[in-house]
């Protein structure tokens, strides 16, 4: 699952042998994304509102994240530590969680990033744990040079947390007051509110039928709990990725033990540059 | 493993990593690098490292309680992970420094911070030479944190003053009893004034006597001084000036001609002629004592002093369970007096007087009174008691040893931080957490040390333990109230 050969991956002996693992890194699956390839760019820009469908049935929902983390530097080179987490909701309303890593990553210093990698393989995971249902991405971009199958009535949502900009006391500023979607075409990028009251966010669906867009945030919309309109999946997802500083030294010791190696902290370019004051 | 973080004052901050059994109470000793020496620790608060994203991981922890998580990761990797999340930080006081195998009080000197090594020690390895150079040694308990017996020396107990304080059925008179029991075992004369009639011994023992007031314990006028009656009708039953002087004066006429005694007084008194006010106030006075039986014509089955005076260990328990309060102060009054008297003369050896709930039966300046002198008199007193404030500024000050039993109201610890030689961090943590039966000794009989022990219990006494309605009821077959 590495893209870059010089990048070895440490500290995962039990999650390579996984058998899941082992399928992915078969690389059967991987390949450049066919859905991209469908959104054609030439037509005039339109921008189109829709009110998001509050009646109707539920989907499982998949939602993926991924954070990394950079280690520090030794033996001249740099170490990097990824996670990924999956949050599945059943129709019901189980939730289950599978995080993956930390992953760490020793490659020659600035020789790239494990996360994509890791960010591509836990997505596809999740696309196969909840057919025909949403997969939820953090972002609106899918990783690149890689991509995988999705199957056709399997929607794949992206929402970033980068919110537009919009009036924090009124929310409905400029925008309808209710759950809506704003589809901005060709390029299919969005503005939604998935519930009354919450944020206006950008995002994204990849699907096998263009025109599915306001359908599939309205699926979303009914079947995940929303928080100030964010998925609780797709924030679920983000807690159990996220490598936290015990998480962080709890690598280094785990690579001094394993490997001898004694990391020295990431160099901060800001800080060497300008000083702590004005970094 | 134990890691030296970091020092400020007397305090030292010790990693524990991974997470041990520490506890609080327990001895660490730090060793300097190369030096032959080490510091000894004391372990007084245990708290949790302080991890960046501490809180985020607990509450990730606790959304992960309610939802099903699967993790995919390395296992070295959640073991460490885990062990920094639990690992403590022991902040730890100097009690001390250990060179060749000497414990001397204070610490000039700070270790080496990277060429130090910690290591756990116990009480026993500590005070290794203080034991092997204890004159009489007797086990008071089992220390916390070993289970290892806890010798004291008893010298340490002679001249001095020694305070037991801790709440009602913390273990007080458990521990005193035991210490009793040293003391008469190894020829020591005590004096209980037992406010609760509970020092009886279970089994008889000559050597444990009861004194009862009113029935054993009497006292024949005859054999008590004038000053001493007096002082007790002036002090204790508020007799006016004017009748004080007529009653001295009626003790004087009779004892001039050879017939002093309870009744001849209270005679002489009826029927003498004298203001009828002063009569009257003379003669409901004399009524009270006479009521009591405690004064009387009959030479007493137990004469204290004599019984002091025996060879052998000795324990006089003086019951004043069930006495009105001016009984009380009185029997104390003609015991203390007599005592008093004869070591003044030197008729009387040292004793140890054990003194219960002493703020009931006399004022705190007498106890203050006998504190100053008791070195030159020969009195080894021990207060025992559960109101710590009952007990003078003066007296804390003036203690050698003090044994505090649990206390969990703020207002006794802070009382009990500002009068005992123990810092107030210390005695909280120490003190608060006490179970039944545990107590911390501080002062000269654990060499300055303040150690935590479990008090031995004493199968010779019986009573003084906690009666329950409900302990006597249950231990009986239930009876079914369901009809049939």
């Amino acid at each position: 699952m590495a893209r870059h050969t010089q990048v070895e991956i440490l500290l995962s002996e039990r999650i390579i042998n996984l058998p899941f693992v082992n399928d992915a890194l078969g690389g059967e699956k991987f390949h450049v994304g066919e859905l991209q390839e469908q959104i054609t760019n030439d037509g005039p820009e339109t921008y189109d509102i829709y009110p998001l469908e509050t009646a109707g049935d539920k989907a499982p929902v998949a939602a993926v994240d991924c954070s990394n983390v950079q280690l520090g530097y030794g033996g001249g080179f740099s170490y990097e530590a990824a996670r990924a987490a999956i949050v599945t909701k059943s129709i019901a309303g189980d939730v289950h969680v599978t995080k993956i890593g930390p992953l760490v990553a020793k490659s020659p210093t600035n020789q790239g990033s494990i996360l994509f990698a890791l960010e591509a393989f836990a997505q596809s995971l999740a696309v196969d744990l909840v057919r025909d249902g949403i997969v939820l991405l953090d972002g609106v971009a899918l990783p690149e040079d890689v991509s995988y199958h999705v199957p056709r009535k399997t929607k794949v949502i992206g929402l970033s947390k980068t919110v537009p900009p919009q009036d924090k006391e009124d929310r409905s500023f400029g925008f309808p007051s209710g759950p809506f979607v704003m589809i901005k075409r060709p390029f299919n990028s969005c503005l939604v509110r998935l519930s009354s009251g919450g944020f206006v966010l950008n995002g994204r669906v990849w699907s096998h039928q263009p025109d599915d867009i306001p359908s599939a945030f309205s699926s979303l919309s009914r079947s995940d709990a929303l928080d100030v309109g964010y998925p609780d999946s797709l924030k679920l997802a983000h807690i159990f990725s996220k490598i936290l500083p015990a998480e962080v030294l709890s690598a280094r010791i785990v690579i001094m033990r394993k490997h001898g190696v004694r990391l020295l902290d990431p160099l901060d370019g800001r800080k060497l540059l300008l000083g702590s004051m004005w970094g | 493993m134990l890691y030296l973080l970091s020092k400020a004052s007397e305090d030292y901050e010790i990693l524990e990593l991974p997470a041990g059994k520490s506890q609080v109470g327990d001895f660490l000793a730090l060793k300097d690098g190369s030096e032959d020496r080490s510091l000894v620790l004391q372990v007084v608060h245990i708290s949790y490292l302080k991890v960046p994203g501490e809180l985020e991981e607990i509450i990730r922890m606790a959304r992960a309680s309610d939802i099903l998580v699967e993790s995919q990761s390395d296992e070295l990797f959640e073991q460490v992970r885990g062990e920094i999340m639990d690992s403590k930080v022991l902040r730890c006081k100097v009690r001390g420094s250990l060179t060749n195998s000497s414990l001397t009080g204070n610490a000039l000197w700070a270790p080496a911070r990277m060429g130090s090594t910690i290591v756990r020690t116990t009480l026993r390895e500590i005070r290794r030479v203080v034991d092997e150079e204890q004159m009489i040694p007797f086990p008071v308990g089992l220390l916390l944190d070993d289970g290892s017996e806890l010798l004291i020396d008893l010298t340490d107990l002679d001249g001095a003053l020694t305070l037991i304080l801790g709440r009602k059925g913390a273990g007080k008179s458990t521990l005193a009893k035991s210490v009793i029991r040293g003391l008469v075992e190894n020829g020591g004369r005590c004096v209980v004034l037992d406010i609760n009639n509970e020092y009886m011994p279970l089994s008889h023992d000559r050597r444990f006597i009861q004194l009862d007031p009113g029935k054993n314990l009497t006292f024949e006028l005859r054999m008590i001084p004038k000053s001493v009656f007096i002082s007790l009708l002036e002090d204790l039953m508020e007799l006016p000036q004017t009748s004080i002087l007529e009653i001295s004066r009626v003790w004087d006429r009779l004892e001039a001609s050879g017939r002093l005694s309870f009744e001849g007084l209270r005679k002489e008194i009826l029927f003498s002629r004298m203001n009828d006010y002063v009569k009257d106030a003379l003669t409901r006075r004399l009524e009270v004592i006479a009521a009591s039986r405690i004064i009387n014509d009959q030479p007493a089955d137990v004469e204290v002093i004599s019984e002091l005076q025996k060879s052998g260990g000795r324990c006089l328990s003086v019951f004043l369970r069930g006495l009105p309060t001016i009984f009380k102060k009185l029997v104390i009054e003609l015991i203390m007096k007599n005592i008093i008297q004869a070591m003044e003369r030197g008729r009387l050896d040292p004793i140890f007087l054990f003194a219960e709930e002493a703020h009931i039966y006399q004022g705190m300046p007498f106890w203050e009174d006998l504190v100053t002198r008791m070195r030159h008199l020969g009195i080894s007193l021990l207060f025992i008691t559960n109101e710590p404030s009952s007990l003078s500024n003066f007296v804390y000050r003036q203690a050698d040893s003090v044994f505090l039993f649990n206390y969990s109201n703020d207002s006794d610890l802070g009382f009990l931080a500002r009068v005992t030689q123990v810092d107030s961090e210390s005695l909280t943590s120490f003190v608060r957490g006490l179970p039944e039966l545990c107590c911390l000794a501080v002062g000269k009989v654990c060499s300055s040390l303040p150690v935590l022990f479990r008090v031995r219990h004493d199968e010779q006494f019986s009573g003084g333990g906690t009666k329950l309605f409900f302990k006597s009821r249950l231990a009986q077959p239930l009876k079914s109230s369901v009809p049939g």
